[in-house]
């Protein structure tokens, strides 16, 4: 379980985060939504270490993990998918995954590699390819597949469907609901694209300006028409 | 037509020395975005410890392994320790951090060695080899720079390509970011990746030294060729830095042969130009691919 207690962060004078609290419970997918500058990248960013937190706490299944490295927090089983798909263009698509269970001496990565290419089936004829050459959608898989290497117990997703036909999102969103429930996974979906995300998610919260504005079930966000046209435009 | 083909040996030796040089500066370059002027230093310095060492009587080897061992921690320390503080501001402040430590060695050494001209050991004949009746430009000494940097490149190949160790380190120099959200201990594989690149410096000290000799200053000129090797190369290929430096030491050994070796350096700094004149981001660099 993923627990996030009034987490604050600021660039510079900037507050871009204020007193955020979420939990993401296992087998569970938390949406996080709102307008551009919300605040919803950096919040991905800070829990992951990327952006220095200010006050506030965060932790996983008890283990807190705020304000650690980067590689240390990943390596406590937090993987995060950051926006623009993060594959590495230079490297093959074979080597992208292996790099993803690279600090994880306890695992099969070619079983674990078979898997990933059995979910995302586009991906095992380009495996020896570098990731320059994969389509938008082909990279979001690559993303998620690797992230899914090192078997972890949360999962951050930084606008998957960003630039994504909506054939596409719909087979992502779907195949994350399965990935979630499967493995037991604790998902924090940030979208844009509130439709799709409120499609999948159980629960979510709507930042505005760094700020929780509202944090419920998803079917509630979803059928609350004067909440939708406020925050979510549509 | 005999003095043709010596100097195109030639100019493959010396480029090879090029192409060591040319590594150490993409290295370094692609991970951390810092051209390592102090480069030449750290080979030169690493070469005095090999020097002492030999003059204590320490076999050829021994003293060849030691300087590159040297070569390497001093590399890492750099990394650590001197150019860590300044990684996050302009590289401009690391690039001005990198030349002083080039003149503080060059003038550590010359307290230490003193700054005259000094031999420096080869271990294998200088003097041409005879092949029929004919002696040609090239010696053992140039058959053992071949076999060396050849060993080194294969060695650096396998590395990269097929370990993880290696996978790690090219994914901390293409994406540090998505490396460390991977897992990956991004700081120590730029240190390890200063370490490689300084003991390839010293490599290209040791091979150097017997042609150019040993004194504080020995390396700048091999540094500058080194240099146009890798802005031939694209900076940031390893690949680029070795064909680099063999064009570079060929071109210079055909320019050096046929119009006076007073034109070398200024045949460098041409080349220099022109590269960055026509192509600028080099020809083997793999910039393009990056903007996909």
């Amino acid at each position: 379980m993923l627990t996030v207690e009034n987490l604050s962060a600021s660039y510079g004078p900037v507050r871009a985060l204020s007193e955020v609290s979420l939990a993401v419970e296992r087998s569970r997918i938390t949406a996080v939504l709102g307008a551009n500058g919300a605040g919803k990248t950096t919040l991905l960013r800070t829990l992951t270490g990327l952006v220095p937190a200010g006050s506030g706490k965060a932790s996983l299944d008890g283990a807190e993990f705020l304000r650690r490295a980067p590689e240390e927090i990943a390596r406590m089983g937090i993987a995060h998918v950051p926006e623009g798909r993060g594959v590495i263009q230079e490297l093959t698509v074979e080597e992208n995954l292996r790099l993803g269970a690279i600090w994880r001496r306890d695992i099969d990565v070619q079983a674990k590699m078979a898997w990933v290419y059995e979910l995302f089936e586009p991906l095992e004829p380009r495996a020896g390819k570098p990731a320059f050459t994969l389509s938008g959608g082909e990279r979001q898989m690559l993303a998620v597949g690797r992230a899914l290497m090192a078997e972890p117990k949360a999962l951050l997703l930084d606008e998957p469907s960003l630039g994504l036909a909506p054939l596409v999102v719909a087979s992502i969103m779907s195949l994350l609901r399965r990935l979630c429930d499967e493995q037991g996974l604790s998902v924090l979906l940030v979208e844009q694209n509130a439709r799709s995300a409120l499609s999948v998610a159980d629960d979510a919260v709507v930042l505005s300006l760094g700020r929780v504005v509202v944090s419920d079930a998803a079917d509630k966000i979803r059928n609350d028409e004067a909440l939708r046209h406020h925050y979510l435009g549509f | 037509m005999r003095n043709f083909w010596n100097f195109l040996l030639i100019g493959v030796s010396n480029g090879l020395v090029y192409s060591l040089v040319a590594l150490g500066i993409v290295l370094i370059y692609r991970s951390t975005r810092v051209i390592n002027f102090a480069l030449a230093a750290m080979a030169m310095f690493s070469t005095f410890i090999a020097a002492s060492l030999i003059d204590r009587n320490v076999p050829y080897f021994v003293a060849f392994v030691a300087a590159m061992v040297f070569g390497f921690l001093l590399g890492a320390a750099t990394e650590r320790f001197v150019m860590r503080p300044v990684e996050s501001k302009s590289p401009l402040n690391a690039v001005i951090v990198a030349i002083g430590l080039l003149i503080f060695l060059e003038a550590m050494a010359g307290v230490i060695w003193g700054a005259k001209l000094r031999n420096f050991p080869s271990h294998f004949s200088l003097i041409g080899l005879k092949i029929g009746g004919a002696r040609l430009a090239i010696s053992n000494f140039d058959l053992f720079i071949v076999t060396v940097v050849v060993v080194l490149l294969l060695a650096l190949l396998v590395l990269f390509r097929y370990t993880k160790l290696g996978l790690m380190m090219r994914a901390s120099a293409f994406a540090p970011e998505v490396a460390r959200l991977l897992g990956v201990r991004v700081g120590r594989m730029l240190t390890l990746g200063w370490g490689l690149a300084c003991a390839a410096g010293a490599v290209a000290g040791l091979l150097a030294a017997p042609k150019v000799f040993l004194f504080p200053n020995n390396m700048d000129g091999v540094l500058i060729f080194g240099f146009t090797a890798a802005i031939i190369g694209g900076l940031d290929s390893p690949v680029g830095a070795l064909v680099g430096g063999l064009l570079t030491g060929v071109a210079l050994s055909f320019i050096g042969g046929y119009l006076g070796s007073d034109l070398e350096n200024v045949g460098a700094f041409v080349i220099l130009v022109v590269v960055l004149m026509a192509r600028p981001e080099g020809i083997f660099s793999s910039m393009s691919a990056r903007r996909v």
